[in-house]
Parts: C-alpha cells; structure tokens; sequence
C-alpha cells in the first residue's frame, strides 16, 4: 500500500517540483559518481573520460591497518555516539525547559543555544583549547567529544524543544497519582512521547559530530585521528583512488541516516495524517 | 477507609500573586462524597493537587486519618487524581491504561489481567481492552480514565472536574456511573465542580470556594434555604434581598411588616427568600402578602421567571407556566412570602 500511495503522489507533483526533485538528486548523487570511480581506477588521465586501467587496491589499502583506516573508522564512531549520547543527556531536559516554560531570559538563552550554528567554530576552539590544555582534556577523546558538543547542541536541544511544545505534562502528573516513580513516569510516559524527536535528533549530532573537521583536528592536536582528518591527508597528498574509497566509507553513515530517517519522518506522517482523520 | 482534614492550608504560586487557597480547612468524611462548588480559577484544583501531592503547600497541613501526609510522594499516597482532560496514555491499549497502577505495585501480569477484565465489565466498557485510546469516543476515554483511577482501590479519589468536556447526556451518565461507583466502593472522595447541579446531586457534603476562601459547608440544601451571606445566596439561584429593619420576629421593610419564622438580632438586616418559594396570587388574608406590580415574564421552559416591582423594591419569583399564562404584564397581583421561607442573612 505504501509504494502504490508513494507513486499516485509522485503522478500528482506539479512539472516545477519534478524539475526540482531531478536537480536534488543531480546535485546529491553526481558528485559522488567520479567518487565512486577513483576509487576503483588504476590509472585515469586528463583528457580520458574514464580510466584507462581499473583495480581495487586502493579498497585493500584503505581497508588495511597500514592505512590507519579501521582505527580512523572506529575513533570516529565512539566520538560520535559518545557525543549523541552527551547531546541527548544534556538536550532533553533543556528543549524541556525551553518547549514547557516561560522564563526570563529565555530569549536570551535560545540565542546562545543557536549561537554554534552562527558563530564559525574556529572562533572559540582556540580558546577552549588553552584551558584544556591546562586541565588535561587536550589531546584526548574526551576532550574532542566535549567540544563536539558545541555544534551539536543546537540541533538536539532545538528539536527536543519543538518536541516539548506540543507535550502536556500533566500525563506525568496523572501517572505519579497512579502511583509511578518519577523514573517509572520517564519510562512509561515521557520516552514514548519524545522517542520520534530524539531520534531525528540523535541523527543530526551524530551525522554533524562525524563530519567535524577543524575542532577534532585542534583539540585532538593530531593524536585523536577521526575519518575526516585522515581524508583530508589523503587528500592534500593527491591520492585520488584512496581518497575516493575512503570518502564513500566516510559518507556511509551519512546515507544510512538518511534512510533510516526518511522511515522515521513517514511513520511520523502516518502517525499525523491518523490523527487527523479522528 | 480515609478521613482527609486540610488545615490552614495557603498556597501562592508567585511571591507577589494574590494566593490561590488562602488559609483553608476542610474535613473530607471517610466514605464520603465531599464536593468543592466554585467558579474557574478560585482555586479549586489547587487544594486537589496538594492532596495528590503534586505540589507542595505554603503553609498549612494535610492529613489523612490524623497523620501528615506532607513528607510523603506522591507516588506513595495511595490518592489518585482524574483530571477534566482524560490523559490517557497514547501509547498503551486500554487493557495497559487501565492496568497501569497495578504495574506499577508490580503485580503479575496475569492478576492484572483479571483486574482489568473485572473492571472493564464495571464500567460497561466490555470488549474494548485491546483499543487504543485515541479509537474511542470521549465518553469512553473518560470512562477508561475513571477505571484506570479506581482499579487500584485508592484511599483516596480526587476528581478535577471530570465530566466538563463532555456533551450534557454523556455527562448524566457519567455523572451517575461515578456516583454510584464510588458509593459500592466506598472511597473517599473529593469532586472538584463549578456546575451547582452536578455538585448538588453528587455531594454528600459540599462546601463552596469563593476567591480562595472556603465561605461555607454543609449539605446541598443549607446552600438553598439557609445560605451564609449574600454572594453565597446569588451563586446558588438567590436573587430577591430585602433590607430593613428587624426585631424579634418581625421584620420591617418597604414591602410592607413581615413575620419571620424565628427571633433574630434587632438592627438593620437584609432578608431573603427563593424565586420558587414566592406565593404568587395570593389569597386577600394571606401572611405577610402585600402587592406588586408584574413588569416582564420570561418563559425557560419547565418554569416562568416573574420580575415583579413596588415602589422601592424589585423581586422575581418562579411560577409554573401554565398559571403564569393567566398573567399580565402590567397587571397588580398579589405577593406573599411565607414565613418559613423567608431567611435573615447575617
């Protein structure tokens, strides 16, 4: 039912959101095509439209422990979910405060918390890093998941506050006079609540936390190695196949997030188009 | 069984707003319906929500059979609340809903079950367990919502306007399934209410909130016959006051030497007597009749509303229709107020 329904929709769009529909994918999917052939290429020169020779050793390489790759993937992935799980712990109770009450000073506050995405993280990370220098945070994961913080706070606590503002929290009052404890009440009534929010969320720190450049690179101080870093030095070095393999390696959460969360956003839209219909 | 006493209780919700209960006290029998009657926002949920716990007093004490409930969670109270919104949990199947309580003493499963299906049957809600809340209609919600609360044999019921956002013939519905609920069960209960009817039929004590402060207790027919002062008369129906002057029992006004029913204090007073209770087209030699002239009749369907004048005085009184028929405005009929009906405000 869910095909039929998705194709009886795309008959219904108009030329001008077919046209732009076309553009995004283009936009999206053609870069990543030369991507996709580097990195199986062997030798590709000028003014040849597709290598001449193909091989795979680039993929061997970049897949081997030589390359640093593995180890890049695995640091990667601790400091983003360690950073998506700091996100949320700290998210949820101020998208709470900022989606439930009224305050002085809230338009303030709501100002800070957007001020990551305005203000260019090499601003402030220079500063931060003389202080974690001296209380011992440069240099480690710790430190790198800390101020990866800054530019996924935002996100999390921007949406978990969109998720707040339409939450009645008298439910949790109902369910402590039935006889919860404020654990059960979390559990039982505010989770499921938020559980849609706070995986859109979750997936925007960990996509931004996974795609941080200049903040692993000074606080990690060259000893915390993230996929990013290693690309950039593949990169700079002009190894096109392996910088090709490694960067399809590299977006692969990027793509899995995106599936997982266009699943996540439709069942939201079932959810809303029932609710609707009552 | 639990006997509630609320002593001086004063809660204010900012340092400079005016509060909300001001220094009330109120005793809510074991076994007993105790209704609180007051219009919106004096306060009424507040004194509920204290007694669940879900916020904490200013001063003042809450105790049920003689011990201070204050330190205790709310979680451990034992006093369920059902809000006017139903609130039930979106996520969970009625069956969940209801059994939610008991999950949370941790009973087994299949005795939940058992309790559930039982308390289902009580409020008729058969074969419904596996339904989500949100396929029900609003009766049913709520009916899920009181089943949920009664289900875990609460010392206490605290009811928060529970049938306001319903339509009127669910609302006597409702209205009788609680009463006659909580009358099998036995559990002591607080209804909260701005509606006199609902708390007139449902009370067995009722006791009426006026700006934070409790004015007066009793039952329902105190507040009609026997009420505390003025503004207690006008919100239950009062609408004919009558100043004079008073001695013994006699009471004399612009209307004309009156017979009271009993001696009051000497001085100036005022008088009061029901629109249903005045005798209209009185016999020539009846007590206490004078005349007056009838200015407008307003039909409302079971009764006619009559506005009569004197000279200095208006006064209205409810008639059957059909006599009222007979009537004409303009016309000069004669009045009189019974002696038993009539009631000396203090």
């Amino acid at each position: 039912m869910g095909k039929l329904g998705n194709s009886e929709k795309l008959n219904g769009l108009s030329k001008l959101s077919r046209l732009s529909l076309a553009l995004l994918v283009t936009w999206l999917v053609l870069p990543l095509i030369p991507l996709a052939i580097w990195s199986v290429s062997q030798s590709w020169f000028f003014p040849d439209l597709l290598p001449s020779k193909y091989s795979l050793r680039a993929w061997s390489y970049a897949l081997s422990t030589t390359s640093g790759v593995p180890e890049a993937l695995w640091t990667s992935t601790v400091i983003a979910f360690g950073t998506t799980i700091l996100s949320a712990i700290i998210g949820i109770p101020a998208g709470r405060a900022l989606g439930l009450y009224k305050f002085r000073g809230k338009a303030l506050i709501e100002l800070l918390i957007l001020a990551p995405m305005i203000v260019p993280g090499i601003a402030v990370v220079l500063g931060i890093h003389v202080i974690f220098l001296k209380i011992g945070l440069a240099n480690s994961i710790g430190g790198v998941v800390i101020v990866h913080l800054i530019p996924t706070l935002p996100y999390m606590v921007l949406v978990m506050a969109g998720v707040f503002a339409n939450y009645n929290p008298e439910a949790e009052a109902q369910a402590r006079s039935l006889g919860a404890s404020p654990i059960a009440v979390f559990r039982y009534v505010t989770l499921p609540a938020i559980v849609p929010g706070l995986i859109v969320g979750s997936f925007f720190a960990f996509l931004v936390s996974w795609s941080q450049y200049i903040l692993t690179l000074i606080i990690g101080g060259g000893l915390v190695t993230t996929l990013p870093l290693l690309l950039f030095n593949f990169a700079t070095s002009g190894r096109n196949d392996i910088t090709g393999a490694i960067a399809l390696l590299y977006i692969l959460p990027g793509i899995v997030v995106l599936l997982l969360g266009a699943k996540q956003l439709s069942a939201r839209n079932t959810l809303a188009n029932r609710a609707n219909q009552l | 069984m639990t006997e509630i006493h609320i002593e001086n209780l004063t809660k204010q919700y900012g340092k400079n707003s005016e509060p909300a209960v001001k220094s009330l006290s109120l005793t809510a029998e074991s076994g007993k319906m105790t209704v609180i009657l007051g219009p919106s926002g004096c306060g009424k949920s507040t004194i509920l929500k204290t007694i669940a716990g879900l916020i904490s007093p200013n001063r003042g004490d809450i105790k049920f059979d003689k011990r201070s409930i204050l330190s205790v969670r709310p979680e451990h109270r034992n006093a369920v609340m059902m809000f006017q919104d139903h609130l039930l949990f979106p996520y969970m199947n009625v069956g969940e809903n209801i059994g939610f309580g008991l999950k949370m003493q941790k009973r087994a499963k299949g005795e939940i079950h058992q309790l559930v299906l039982k308390m289902l049957d009580r409020v008729q809600l058969n074969g419904l367990e596996n339904r989500k809340p949100s396929e029900l209609s609003g009766g049913q919600q709520q009916r899920v919502a009181l089943a949920r609360a009664l289900i875990v044999e609460p010392n206490v019921l605290l009811l928060d306007e529970p049938l306001s956002n319903l339509d009127t013939h669910l609302r006597l519905e409702m209205r009788d399934l609680i009463k006659s609920l909580q009358h099998e069960m036995q559990i002591t209960t607080l209804f909260v209410t701005h509606d006199q009817e609902e708390a007139v039929v449902l009370g067995d004590k009722l006791a009426l909130m006026l700006d934070g402060n409790l004015r007066q207790t009793g039952k329902a027919e105190d507040f009609f016959n026997r009420p505390g002062d003025h503004s207690i008369a006008r919100f239950f129906g009062g609408r004919n006051f009558i100043s004079g002057i008073s001695a013994g029992n006699r009471f004399t006004s612009s209307l004309s030497s009156m017979h009271l029913s009993a001696d009051c204090k000497t001085g100036n007073g005022t008088v009061t007597i029901r629109p249903e209770n005045v005798l209209v087209d009185a016999p020539e030699n009846a007590e206490n009749s004078f005349l007056a002239i009838l200015l407008k009749k307003t039909y409302l369907g079971t009764q006619t509303r009559l506005y009569f004048a004197t000279e200095k005085e208006k006064f209205e009184a409810l008639l059957n229709p059909e006599k009222a028929l007979l009537l004409e405005n303009g016309q000069e009929i004669r009045v009189a107020f019974p002696k038993q009906s009539l009631w000396m405000l203090t």
